[in-house]
């Protein structure tokens, strides 16, 4: 079902993506703090060890699932 | 994080501790410049930004230590270099046998990476092509891995696709327990006889596109497959068969897969940023999971930000892990003592406080006016044998 429901919003935004037109100079919020995401990796980076090494899933993350007997 | 045997390190880990936080601070005063460079391609200098990042991990059994330091630089001509390095400093009791011991015993894995990346105009589109390899090495473990990434950004960077590739090598030893050395029988299929030398063999491959919907608000999806192949139980761990221990066995092959999606939008009235996040995953040895996760930024002042954190994971057991095995469990039958395989669901809550250094411009510190320091605390409620755990981090980026 969440594999679907995902799938499912994929597909959407995939298709919105289509019609939707934004100018780079429209997408100044999306460079702020809370929308850029990118300058989290490496405080992100630990916290997936750490779910990695604790977790029975993985990926989402750039993880691979290997190293330090994380598999 | 993984579990090891008994050693006696504890001696040699606290100056091979100083020795690493003096390599650390000497790295950073090499890498930290006097002064803001005037980067730009006209200036013919590189950009870039020096991370130096404290993480903590604590669990009821476990506690961790991990110092980083990263650098990321930009070529005047668009090629981009990065390196990292981490120790990490583990502190965990014994759990072998499946049962928490009254011993405790230190590790210490280093880990470095480097990559290195550029970007290809391509007239209506912009190909991203960057490449990065790591290595991870423990006393009694070794991990080697490689790989490759692409994105092509399409409509004015409205939107991106993107692919990957990674392979990893790890090589597992048992140095800790007894000193023995000797592979124990029935550890996994595929596995060889008498020294234990064992290893594994992975390959990931990913697949998401991401796309801006709105000047607000953007969205993305990532698939994931994992492959594993080898020796994928904990050499250490102990299982009890009708009051016997036995070693853990685990199927040699895994095949994992993930769907992540992730919705981000902006608010600019109250300057509040909203991103949810959901997880899907499953795999070969019967794990399903769920992990959704919402994450609110808020900007409280001119260089304050709060950032809040909520996040949730439920998972199914393996196929082959129970609770108790039955006494006539088959010796080379899957057996498990790894509280990770068993169903369990946790719930993690924290803050982030990112302060700004704007401040700091126009005085005799104006070098560090654009740098950030952070601080995070996160507090998991866990339902297996692991427990409930503490992530606590604190980070310097300084940008030049």
């Amino acid at each position: 079902m969440a594999r679907r429901l995902i799938g499912a919003l994929a597909l959407s935004a995939a298709l919105l993506g289509g019609c939707v037109s934004v100018a780079p100079y429209e997408r100044e919020a999306l460079s702020r703090k809370g929308m850029d995401v990118e300058r989290e990796g490496m405080e992100m980076g630990f916290r997936a060890h750490v779910h990695d090494s604790r977790e029975g899933a993985t990926g989402g993350h750039g993880s691979t699932g290997g190293g330090c007997g994380c598999n | 994080m993984a579990r090891r045997g008994p050693s006696g390190y504890d001696a040699p880990v606290n100056s091979r501790l100083r020795l690493v936080a003096l390599a650390l601070s000497t790295a950073a005063a090499l890498l930290v410049p006097a002064r803001p460079a005037s980067a730009d391609e006209a200036s013919g200098t590189w950009t870039g930004d020096v991370e130096l990042r404290g993480n903590y991990y604590w669990e009821r059994s476990t506690r961790v230590i991990a110092p980083a330091v990263s650098t990321r630089l930009q070529a005047p001509n668009g090629l981009r270099v990065n390196a990292e390095y981490l120790v990490d400093a583990i502190t965990s009791a014994s759990q072998a046998a499946g049962v928490l011991e009254d011993v405790r015993f230190t590790e210490i894995r280093h880990e470095g990476t480097v990559g290195l990346g550029g970007e290809i105009d391509l007239g209506d589109a912009q190909l991203d092509l960057s490449g990065s390899f790591r290595v991870s090495r423990e006393p009694d473990y070794l991990s080697i891995g490689g790989g490759l990434n692409a994105g092509l950004a399409l409509n004015d960077r409205a939107t991106t696709l993107r692919l990957g590739a990674y392979v990893i090598h790890d090589e597992i030893r048992q140095r800790f327990q007894a000193g023995t050395g000797t592979r124990p029988d029935f550890m996994g299929e595929g596995t060889s006889a008498d020294a234990f030398e064992e290893s594994f063999n992975a390959l990931s491959l990913t697949a998401g596109i991401e796309q801006v919907l709105s000047p607000v608000v953007y969205f993305n999806v990532t698939y994931q497959y994992n492959y594993l192949n080898g020796f994928l139980a904990n050499a250490y761990r102990r299982v009890a068969v009708a009051d016997v221990l036995r070693p853990e066995n685990h199927p040699g092959v895994r095949h994992r897969q993930s769907l992540t999606g992730r919705l981000a939008g902006h608010i600019r009235r109250t300057r509040t940023s909203v991103h949810v996040i959901y997880r899907a995953y499953w795999d070969s040895w019967d794990i399903a999971a769920i992990t959704p996760e919402l994450r609110v930024y808020q900007q409280l002042a001119r260089y304050t930000h709060l950032r809040l954190r909520w996040r949730h994971y439920r998972q199914r057991r393996a196929f082959f892990y129970e609770p108790a095995y039955a006494d006539d469990t088959p010796e080379d039958a899957y057996v498990t003592a790894d509280p990770k395989m068993s169903t369990f669901h946790s719930h993690l809550a924290g803050f982030q406080l990112l302060l700004g250094m704007g401040f700091l411009e126009d005085t005799a510190l104006d070098a560090f006016r654009e740098a950030t320091l952070d601080l995070n605390f996160e507090y998991i409620w866990n339902t297996n044998r692991f427990g409930n755990g503490v992530i606590a981090q604190v980070g310097l980026r300084i940008p030049f």
